[in-house]
């Protein structure tokens, strides 16, 4: 009952508050041409990321699980950062090194090359990969560490090549983490908003996030705003209720030309191993030079606000403590399978929902709490909401990887359902429930849309610190505000990492 | 008991209650917080009538006037801050601001040269949009030119980055500016689209993209090489002099019709355009103060001089705002 009051607090009050108050505007009937062709890039965009970067983490996991006493790839998990950054400071970063006048830029303009800088689709991917890369490696690594590997073992005590192994037994054994992976990825990037922006370069990339944005603020017109945010949400139940069922079957099993091709790799060990060091040594320069060419650059002179870091890291705590226990309510509440099917499908939503959208639902519904002094509460129940998605995600996934067996004899030795909760469940799923809230925090400490739009300009944050000093000329400052949410964000992570495994 | 874990929450409570609310202003983002104009008003309201001012902040004043567009008379500000011409008549069609006796209006804007258009909007601010560039970076910038020529120039190919009307106040200004100005537009667009690296969402990545010189001109204001001038001591930021005249853009404040303190917001209202906080005007919005009575900072002296300030009147604006934009994303999507 309490998980699905919140999602009626959390999304069906705020949402209807803000449709009654759009509705009452004079009706504009969109523009069919126009949104078929941005529903057209939404989903051509947010598709082409997803399988990029799910490739991409898949291939980082793949490594870093059979390869682990090469350290580098761990330290891949601390790469999550990016995915926590403020999106517009990750545009910049990536300019910063992948731009015209960027490091890389200038070695490839002084080879003789034309270069534009990556603006267009390579941006658009580029960016989105940097962004969620680690968000795949994260569950795809977790999943693959977690297979058996048995049948593996005997294969390759047969003489199977290690990459026939892998997309034989190992690929196979995480098709469902993949299908996660790449709905919670697409989803996300059928929401982005600045790398679609500055890196697409021109209003040819316009998303439905993008149109909402002019809706709003160019247009003045909430409700062909509203018509465009239903739309957002058409796609994302669409993505989450007909991805798991339908895509993916059979999928897996027709990658026999890319085995073969590569499986010649794999025939001679060192080499294939060697090769696969530097490509993904190549990948990570690739895809993280940008974050790491900003850091530690501007931290010289930088007074760091006490309070500010405080009520950071107290939001932050309170947040991910907050969206941990609604989805393990989640979780339990949607044992039962059909239930879990739907409750899958409803907690991809947050994810299609535009921020701004939701903090002026927020700010409608919630008024007297948002506009008095513990406005906090309602940033809290805003950036629970907004992260739900990837809370449940995690717990759920683990949920089901217990085997059926466990509970039922759990059962048959006496022990009632809190038993099997207190003793069973709990510390099965406390890894993940660790590290969730590890990451739960990092997601915390960046957001800045919610803070920003709910904060009454009095509760600042590191993130919204960069917003607001960025629009006062301050850009040193944002800068070194961004390197100390950075180093927060890996000591949380490390800290999450460290507690996972004890 | 680790107590100590739940310090941080205890501490960022303590801060929550540690703020009462009073004076309800909705403002944009970049007026409130840390050494901002908005914070300067509050201190020195604080200290004349011992009451505090509670700032409800948005992102961009777009937000805020959308956001005015949904609560309608259910809001609960009691002054609203940052309503420029591009958003005027929205607000106005409201009908929930209060409207200044003529004199009143005069004698707080205390600017001769300002007449009123509407009563209910008194400017506290204004700027003229203006190209930015580093003349260390970019050679052979003519001290003066014309806004066509300059974005035909093939020289500046994809060096200017500029903000997408559809997304910033200013990108929609220069919207605007461009209808002032430009007579063949279909073709002004095509160069313009030649010359533009990139269109940001705002003005703080398209000076974040020029900062970080991957685009040599930048649109801003006139008055932004002033921030350079003070704050870094470096005076090689210029804005490109346009000879047809600059686009002007004024920020204004109002007094709700319907604040449950009016006495309180009228005092705030006239702090803001009091020649003490108008003094701050220059160097915390990095904007010219409306009053013509305020003395400006040294490098102000050395920026462009505006002889034709161009504006279009909200009514037209707000006429053709949707057929500009449709026009807009046509054009560059070509």
């Amino acid at each position: 009952m309490a998980s699905y009051a919140w999602l009626v607090g959390a999304l069906v009050v705020p949402i209807f508050v803000l449709v009654r108050a759009a509705v009452s505007g004079p009706f504009t009937p969109l523009d069919w041409i126009e949104v078929r062709a941005i529903l057209q890039f939404t989903i051509v965009e947010a598709a082409l990321s997803a399988a990029l970067s799910c490739v991409l983490g898949l291939g980082l996991a793949w490594a870093w699980s059979e390869h682990r006493a090469l350290r580098w790839p761990s330290a891949l998990s601390f790469s999550g950062v990016c995915f926590v950054l403020p999106s517009v400071w990750v545009a910049l970063s990536i300019v910063r090194f992948w731009g015209r006048a960027g490091w890389a830029g200038q070695w490839i303009r002084k080879l003789g090359w034309d270069y534009g800088g990556p603006y267009g689709w390579p941006g658009i991917l580029l960016g989105h990969c940097i962004l969620n890369v680690p968000l795949a490696f994260l569950l795809l690594a977790q999943a693959l560490a977690l297979r058996s590997r048995t049948q593996e073992h005997a294969a390759l005590s047969l003489g199977m090549k290690p990459l026939n192994v892998f997309f034989s037994f190992a690929l196979r054994s995480v098709q469902s983490e993949v299908r996660v992976a790449f709905i919670l990825i697409f989803l996300y990037c059928a929401s982005s908003f600045a790398i679609v922006m500055i890196l697409g370069g021109s209003p040819t990339f316009t998303n439905v996030e993008v149109a909402q944005y002019q809706a709003i603020r160019g247009d003045l017109d909430a409700t062909r705003a509203l018509e465009l945010g239903t739309l957002s949400l058409g796609i994302a139940f669409l993505a989450q209720w007909i991805l798991p069922s339908r895509a993916g079957r059979g999928w897996f099993s027709k990658i026999g030309p890319l085995e073969s091709a590569i499986s010649a790799l794999g025939a001679r060990s060192s080499v294939g191993r060697s090769l696969v060091s530097i490509g993904v040594a190549f990948v990570l320069i690739f895809l993280f030079a940008p974050v790491a060419s900003v850091l530690f650059t501007f931290l010289h002179g930088y007074s760091l606000s006490m309070c500010v870091l405080a009520q950071s890291i107290g939001l932050a705590w309170i947040t991910a403590a907050f969206t941990l226990v609604i989805s393990l309510v989640w979780v339990l509440a949607g044992s039962d399978r059909k239930i879990s099917r739907m409750a899958l499908a409803i907690s991809g939503l947050p994810l299609a929902v535009s921020g701004m959208f939701l903090s002026a639902g927020f700010w409608l519904a919630y008024r007297p709490l948002v506009a008095g002094s513990f406005n906090v509460f309602a940033i809290v129940a805003a950036q629970s909401f907004l992260f739900f998605p990837f809370a449940f995600r995690w717990t759920h996934e683990r949920y089901y990887a217990m085997p059926s067996r466990y509970p039922a004899v759990a059962a048959s030795l006496g022990a009632g359902q809190w038993e099997r909760w207190r003793f069973l469940h709990l510390p099965w799923l406390m890894p993940s429930l660790k590290l969730a809230f590890a990451y739960l925090m990092a997601l915390s400490l960046g957001e800045s849309g919610m803070v920003l739009a709910l904060s009454n300009g009095r509760f600042e944050t590191l993130s919204s610190s960069i917003f607001r000093s960025m629009a006062r000329y301050h850009f040193d400052e944002a800068v070194a505000a961004g390197n100390v949410l950075l180093l927060l964000v890996v000591v949380i992570l490390w800290l999450g990492k460290k507690a996972t495994r004890e | 008991m680790r107590a100590h874990r739940f310090l941080p929450v205890a501490v960022m409570f303590l801060a929550q209650l540690a703020n009462a609310k009073g004076l309800v202003v909705y403002a944009y983002d970049s007026f409130v917080g840390k050494h901002s104009l908005g914070a300067l008003v509050a201190e020195r309201f604080k200290t004349k009538t011992k009451q505090d001012v509670e700032y409800r902040s948005f992102g961009s004043a777009g937000e805020l006037v959308n956001q005015l567009v949904l609560e309608k008379s259910n809001h609960q500000a009691d002054v609203i801050v940052g309503i420029d011409q591009s958003m005027a008549m929205r607000v106005l069609d409201l009908k929930i601001l209060a409207k200044w006796p003529e004199k009143d209006w005069r004698k707080s804007v205390a600017n001769p040269t300002l007449s009123p258009r509407y009563f209910e909007l008194l400017p506290y601010d204004f700027g003229y949009l203006a190209f930015v560039y580093d003349s260390r970076r970019t050679g052979g910038v003519p001290r003066e030119t014309s806004l066509d020529a300059f974005v035909h120039d093939p020289r500046w190919k994809k060096r200017m980055v500029i903000e997408d009307p559809r997304t910033s106040s200013i990108g929609f200004n220069f919207l605007s500016w461009m209808h002032a100005v430009i007579h063949d537009l279909p073709n002004f667009y095509v160069a313009l689209k030649a010359a533009c690296l990139t269109f940001t969402p705002g003005w703080s990545a398209a000076y974040g993209l020029f900062q970080q010189k991957e685009a040599d001109f930048v649109l801003s204001y006139t008055t932004s090489p002033a921030y350079h001038m003070e704050k870094e001591s470096d005076d090689h930021f210029r804005a490109l002099a346009f000879r047809e005249g600059h686009y002007r853009q004024i920020e204004t404040v109002a007094l709700a019709a319907n604040s449950k303190n009016p006495a309180l917001a009228k005092q705030w209202i006239e702090l803001l355009l009091s020649r003490e906080v108008q003094q701050a005007v220059a160097t915390t919005q990095w904007m010219y103060p409306i009053r013509g009575d305020v003395s400006l900072p040294a490098s102000y002296e050395k920026l462009v001089r505006v002889a034709r300030p161009l504006e279009i009147a909200p009514e037209e604006i707000e006429k053709s705002r949707k057929a500009w934009l449709a026009d807009w994303n046509r054009s560059l999507k070509k």
